[in-house]
């Protein structure tokens, strides 16, 4: 990596301790500036039958949060507290920024509740992007993961023009294998984590065999 | 959402993607021993996805400090604040070791903790260190941090050291 430092890095000046006046017109300038949006790259809001995919409010932290707290979280390394919840939430949508997709966030059109987290996820280590899904006990069953992974699929296909995308599935996370296989997607050999754990990996029809 | 702080030397800024460079080759180096991601390329994407989380979440968090006229990320040093957090934490990552001695990050953390108390209206801060992380110790007692014993913390080996309150600092 390039030296980054100038070899002879500039002294501090002295500066006179800021007068009343000066600290109210900084006061002001903070304030002008905390009400200035963000540039942030966010995903782009889906509708499908049911759901709404879009960026992640606080009601889907907490609802992730929730469901992290239970036996449902155990095939992403769950149950898991608050604090490593959030952390996983926080790594979703920092990913957006990272490579320019990520996962969605689900919210029930009908009840406008979270209901859970699915789209694309691409860490470092993981050779290529991977399609998850991950829905909240109350809407179990309902199809709503197939919809929200055929959409994000098809936007991976249509929009970043993937030709090939998989999901790794551990090997008793039976709900999840009967998804894929609805999915269209077919065992493609096995992916070793760097903490030893070994899960299947599906991969889906491509766009051409949609 | 404050855009910049500004320092006699310094600008901090809010991480951008292209610091993952400087981070990464920080974590893959012999001086992040200390951290969780040390050599550790899938936790260190985690890590600095969840920094550029942790500031789209809250509209704060560690800032990346760059010295004036040069946009690199040289450190990160900030607020982090995940929920059930013991207390509002200023964190540090001395990402380039060319600023040890400098009083660099001295200068940026001083400016951090003090945007959180006028702007983010902390009442107090403390910072998380594991033990035998001499650096850190050190320039958390640069800070006037002090140990504090009885706090809350983390982890059960985690030192925790307190900060100034606001009003101990002109």
């Amino acid at each position: 990596m390039a030296k980054i430092i100038p070899a002879r890095l500039p002294q501090p000046k002295p500066r006179p301790a800021p007068g009343p006046a000066a600290l109210k017109r900084r006061r002001a300038a903070l304030a002008r500036r905390a009400e200035r949006p963000a540039p942030l790259i966010q995903p782009p809001v889906i509708e499908t039958a049911h759901l709404t995919m879009g960026p992640c409010t606080d009601a889907d932290t907490e609802a992730f949060m929730d469901f992290c707290a239970t036996d449902r979280s155990r095939f992403l390394g769950g149950p898991s507290g608050r604090t490593d919840a959030w952390r996983s939430v926080a790594i979703h949508v920092g990913q957006w920024h990272l490579r320019g997709y990520g996962t969605w966030w689900l919210t029930d059109k009908a009840t406008g509740k979270p209901a859970g987290r699915v789209g694309l996820w691409h860490p470092e280590g993981n050779d290529e992007p991977e399609l998850s899904w991950v829905i909240y006990a109350p809407f179990e069953g309902r199809g709503y993961a197939a919809e929200a992974a055929r959409a994000a699929r098809d936007w991976a296909y249509t929009t970043l023009g993937l030709d090939t995308l998989v999901s790794h599935i551990d090997a008793e996370n039976t709900r999840s294998i009967r998804l894929a296989q609805h999915l269209g997607a077919a065992p493609d050999g096995v992916h070793t984590y760097d903490h030893g754990a070994q899960v299947t990996i599906w991969r889906h029809p491509g766009p051409d065999a949609l | 959402m404050t855009d910049a702080l500004h320092t006699a030397r310094l600008i901090l800024r809010p991480p951008v993607p292209g610091d993952w460079d400087a981070f990464h080759d920080f974590m893959m180096s012999d001086r992040s021993t200390a951290f969780g991601s040390h050599k550790d390329l899938a936790k260190a994407f985690r890590s600095f996805a969840a920094e550029l989380g942790h500031w789209q979440i809250f509209g704060y968090g560690m800032w990346a400090v760059t010295v004036r006229g040069d946009d690199t990320c040289i450190g990160l040093i900030g607020p982090w604040t995940p929920p059930d957090w013991p207390e509002t934490e200023i964190g540090w990552m001395i990402l380039s070791a060319d600023i040890e001695g400098t009083g660099i990050a001295t200068e940026a953390a001083r400016a951090s903790i003090k945007h959180a108390y006028d702007v983010l209206g902390w009442q107090t801060a403390v910072s998380y260190i594991a033990p035998g992380n001499a650096r850190s110790i050190r320039l958390a007692e640069k800070l006037g941090a002090v140990l504090d014993p009885d706090a809350p913390r983390p982890a059960a080996d985690t030192l925790v050291y307190r900060h100034p309150k606001p009003k101990d600092i002109a």
